[in-house]
C-alpha cells in the first residue's frame, strides 16, 4: 500500500529526517532518479516473495500504525516469511530458531543471531 | 424418555399439557447446557478451548508437529477443530471435547513441499476439506515453483488421508468459505466462486480487475478465517477514491460472500484512517463491523461512519464475536486474548502460554 503522489519527493521533504550513518544513506538513495534501481531489487529472498529491506513504514509513510510492541509482532511476521530481511527464514533454514520461546514478549533474549552453516 | 414423576398421573387436560410441554422443556435445558467456548492454536503445538466467561483454558491439546499457520476450521458440530498446522504444511483434525486427532492429511510428499497460506475450508455438511496448495518442488541445487492446486479431502479419510481429488486452483489464494449451495469461495487476487466438483472457477468479486472508473485497485489481506458467527465469507480492503487528485478519499470496504444465500457484495463501508487486519460483521446488524490491529474499531456501513475507536495496549490480528453480539474476542499475535464488550469496556484477558503469531480466533459451542 503506498501513496503514489509521494513517490518522487525525498524523506525529509516527508518530514523524516536522519538519524544515523544508515539512515544518511537511504536518504542520499531514496533520489527519485534511484527509484526504479530499487524497484529492479525487488526479489524473492530466501522463503518469500515479499521484500522487506529492514525498514518498515505505514500505509501513511510514518511508523506510528506498525505493529507495536514489535514483540507481539515478531512470531506474525516470522512464521510467514515476511521479514526476510530481519529473522531467520524459519521455513526453510532455520525453522527452530523460535524453539523454546514461544512467548516473545518474555522469551525475546532467547531469539539467537543465526550463522551460516549452523542450523541451531 | 417419560419423566418419572408424571407417571402416576392420569391423562387428564393437565397432564396432557404437561406432557406436550416436555420435548419443549428437554431442548431447553439441552440448550443451557450448550456453552460457548474460544479455540486457538498458540505456539509451540498446543490447540486451546477456552472458557470466555471463566476467562480460562478449560483443555489443551498438544498437536503433533510445529507450529504454522494455526488457521481453523470447525465442524458443524463445533467439536472438531481442523487446524493447518506443522509450519503450514499439514492439515489435523482434533476432538475439541476429548483432544482425539481424528483427521491428518501431509500435504507435502516426496520432494514436492506444499504449504497452504492460510487456505482451509470445510464444506457445510462436514464431509469434505478443502487446501489450496502452493507447491515447490525441492531438487538439490534448486527450487522448481509448481502450479498451484486445489485439494478436496474426504474428513473420514482417517489420519493418513490423501486427496479424493485435485484442480488448478489460481495463484495467491489465501482464506476460503464454503457456502451452503456447495461452491468455493477463495480469496486471491479476486474473490473466486469454484465447484469443488468440477474445478470450475469463475470470478465471483472483481478486486484486482474491477471497472470502477474513479477507484485506485484495492489492496486487502485475507490471513484469518472467521465469518463462522454470521455464516459470511469477509475480505476488508483499503482504496483510494479519485487517486492523485485534489479531492483523493481513502475508504474501508469490504467485499462479502452470504455463505447461506451465495449473495455476493462489494462496498466502501468507512473512511481509512487507521489499520484493520481483521473485520467481522455484528451478529444482530450486519452493516455494522468490528475491525482490529493496534485499535479497536466499530464502523457502520450504513453511514459510513467511524462510530468507535479505542486504542489496544498491543496489535491483535484476529477478531471475533459472541454469537449473541454481546462480546468482542481479540487474538492473535502475542499470547493473550482480550475480551470487550459491544461499547468497548474491557471485559479482561486470558494469557496463553505461548504467542499465537497468525492463528485463527474460532468460537465453538458444545
Amino acid at each position: 500500500m503506498s501513496n503514489h503522489s509521494d513517490n518522487n519527493k525525498t524523506m525529509t521533504q516527508l518530514g523524516l529526517a536522519p538519524l544515523n550513518r544508515k539512515a544518511r544513506e537511504m536518504e542520499r538513495a531514496a533520489t527519485p532518479e534511484a527509484l526504479e534501481e530499487v524497484q529492479a531489487m525487488q526479489t524473492i529472498a530466501g522463503c518469500t516473495s515479499s521484500f522487506d529491506p529492514g525498514w518498515e513504514v505505514d500505509p501513511f509513510g510514518g511508523v506510528a500504525s506498525l505493529c507495536q510492541p514489535m514483540e507481539a509482532d515478531l512470531y506474525g511476521c516470522a512464521d510467514p516469511c515476511w521479514w526476510p530481511a530481519q529473522v531467520p527464514d524459519t521455513m526453510n533454514t532455520y525453522p527452530h530458531w523460535g524453539d523454546g520461546a514461544d512467548r516473545a514478549e518474555d522469551d525475546w533474549r532467547k531469539l539467537d543471531s543465526v550463522y551460516p552453516g549452523g542450523e541451531k | 424418555m417419560r419423566n418419572p414423576v408424571m407417571k402416576p398421573l392420569n391423562l387428564t387436560l393437565a397432564g396432557l399439557l404437561a406432557l406436550a410441554a416436555q420435548p419443549l422443556l428437554v431442548d431447553t435445558a439441552e440448550a443451557e447446557e450448550v456453552r460457548e467456548y474460544l479455540v486457538t492454536m498458540a505456539r509451540p503445538n498446543q490447540l486451546h478451548v477456552i472458557d470466555p466467561e471463566a476467562r480460562e483454558i478449560v483443555r489443551s491439546c498438544d498437536v503433533e508437529g510445529a507450529f504454522g499457520s494455526g488457521t481453523l476450521q470447525l465442524s458443524p458440530d463445533e467439536r472438531i477443530a481442523y487446524v493447518l498446522h506443522n509450519r503450514w504444511e499439514d492439515v489435523v483434525g482434533i476432538d475439541l471435547t476429548n483432544c482425539e486427532e481424528v483427521f491428518r492429511a501431509r500435504q507435502s510428499s516426496g520432494n514436492v513441499r506444499a504449504k497452504a497460506t492460510a487456505s482451509l475450508a470445510l464444506s457445510p455438511d462436514g464431509s469434505r476439506l478443502y487446501t489450496v496448495q502452493d507447491r515447490v518442488r525441492l531438487h538439490r541445487d534448486h527450487y522448481e515453483v509448481l502450479a498451484p492446486q486445489l485439494a478436496v479431502y474426504d474428513t473420514a479419510a482417517g489420519l493418513d488421508a490423501e486427496p479424493l481429488a485435485t484442480f488448478p486452483a489460481p495463484r495467491q489464494v489465501t482464506t476460503m468459505g464454503a457456502a451452503e449451495d456447495g461452491y468455493l469461495y477463495l480469496a486471491g487476487a479476486d474473490i473466486y466462486r469454484v465447484d469443488p466438483q468440477s474445478g470450475e472457477t469463475e470470478v465471483a468479486i472483481a478486486n484486482r480487475h474491477w471497472d470502477r472508473p474513479g477507484f485506485s485497485p484495492p489492496d486487502s489481506l485475507a490471513m484469518w478465517s472467521t465469518g463462522e458467527v454470521t455464516n459470511e465469507f469477509l475480505r476488508p480492503y483499503t482504496v483510494a477514491e479519485h487517486p492523485g487528485e485534489e479531492n483523493e478519499a481513502w475508504h474501508w470496504g469490504i467485499s462479502r460472500v452470504d455463505l447461506a444465500s451465495g449473495e455476493t457484495e462489494n462496498k466502501e463501508i468507512a473512511p481509512f484512517e487507521f489499520i484493520i487486519f481483521s473485520m467481522v460483521s455484528d451478529p444482530r446488524e450486519r452493516d455494522i463491523f468490528y475491525g482490529v490491529y493496534t485499535q479497536l474499531s466499530k464502523l457502520d456501513a450504513r453511514t459510513r461512519e467511524i462510530v468507535e475507536v479505542i486504542d489496544l495496549d498491543h496489535t491483535y490480528y484476529v477478531i471475533n464475536t459472541s454469537y449473541d453480539g454481546s462480546r468482542i474476542y481479540l487474538g492473535g499475535a502475542s499470547s493473550d486474548i482480550a475480551i470487550y464488550d459491544d461499547d468497548f469496556n474491557d471485559l479482561g484477558r486470558i494469557r496463553l502460554p505461548g504467542d499465537m503469531s497468525t492463528a485463527t480466533l474460532k468460537v465453538a459451542r458444545f
